[in-house]
């Protein structure tokens, strides 16, 4: 896991608003693995991350607009010194909380991994379906320290 | 991504991926692999080498071509997995699901030695 760099003291806030286009999944790919690799996270770091998200785009673009390619996603990165947090937000169906819980992986099928993939790599996940309208994803991973001498 | 296709001598089909492998991509890689298992004929090796990214996509579509090709009792063997798809195999509790050669040479071999 990356270190957090010296001069993230304060929470920093990078955002990116991106059609529902799954053209754009490598954009955004692209986009964190750079940012990621800036912020010292490591490869293996890097590589879990990008997937989670690029899952959560795909599942946004099928489930939630339902494949509408034309709607809205807003990504946000909040940057602080013990956590990295992504945000999208959707504007889209509200997800069924039933399909967003992961499956049991004995049962060998295509469909469903993205979510156990999401919860398997992020420490933290949430749905924040307050709004009435879309819906917020929050994944947060944390980010170790360096450590100090006795 | 773009997929090419050979035949070897012993009617083994290879597919060679290029590119990453995501929800942009799925539909024609799953249209390419289920023609080349149908037509196939001792057994198909995917050739993972080029593909720098795969997400569950991906492996959703490698699922349904091992299902295929179980279904025509032929062989599917997975090769040169990068470290993407390495990644993505092991969340999905998916290695011993698959068939995995180290290279090209010893998945054909696998299949060779079966005929």
């Amino acid at each position: 896991m990356g270190s957090a760099p010296d001069h993230v003291t304060q929470p920093e806030r990078l955002t990116l608003s991106i059609p529902s286009h799954p053209r754009y999944l490598r954009v955004v790919r692209d986009f964190l693995t750079s940012l990621l690799a800036e912020l010292g996270f490591s490869h293996q770091d890097r590589m879990g991350m990008v997937l989670a998200v690029n899952e959560a785009y795909a599942n946004v673009i099928e489930h939630c607009y339902q494949g509408d390619v034309t709607q809205r996603v807003d990504l946000a990165v909040v940057i602080e010194p013990a956590v990295i947090t992504i945000e999208m937000r959707d504007y889209g169906v509200q997800p069924d909380p039933a399909c967003i819980e992961p499956r049991d992986l004995q049962d060998v099928r295509p469909r469903g991994l993205g979510t156990h993939f999401m919860r398997s790599i992020m420490d933290d996940i949430t749905y924040d379906l307050s709004s009435g309208t879309g819906t917020v994803l929050r994944m947060s991973k944390r980010r170790s320290l360096p450590c100090t001498s006795p | 991504m773009h997929v090419t296709i050979e035949t070897t001598q012993h009617s083994i089909t290879i597919l060679h991926l290029h590119g990453d492998v995501d929800m942009k991509e799925v539909t024609s890689f799953r249209q390419v692999l289920q023609t080349a298992i149908r037509d196939a004929g001792q057994g198909v090796v995917v050739e993972l080498k080029r593909v720098p990214f795969m997400d569950s996509s991906g492996i959703a579509v490698l699922i349904e071509g091992l299902k295929w090709s179980r279904e025509r009792s032929i062989p599917f063997i997975l090769t040169h997995l990068t470290p993407s798809v390495q990644m993505v195999m092991e969340l999905a509790h998916l290695e011993g699901f698959f068939t995995i050669a180290e290279n090209l040479d010893d998945a054909l071999a696998l299949i060779t030695q079966r005929c």
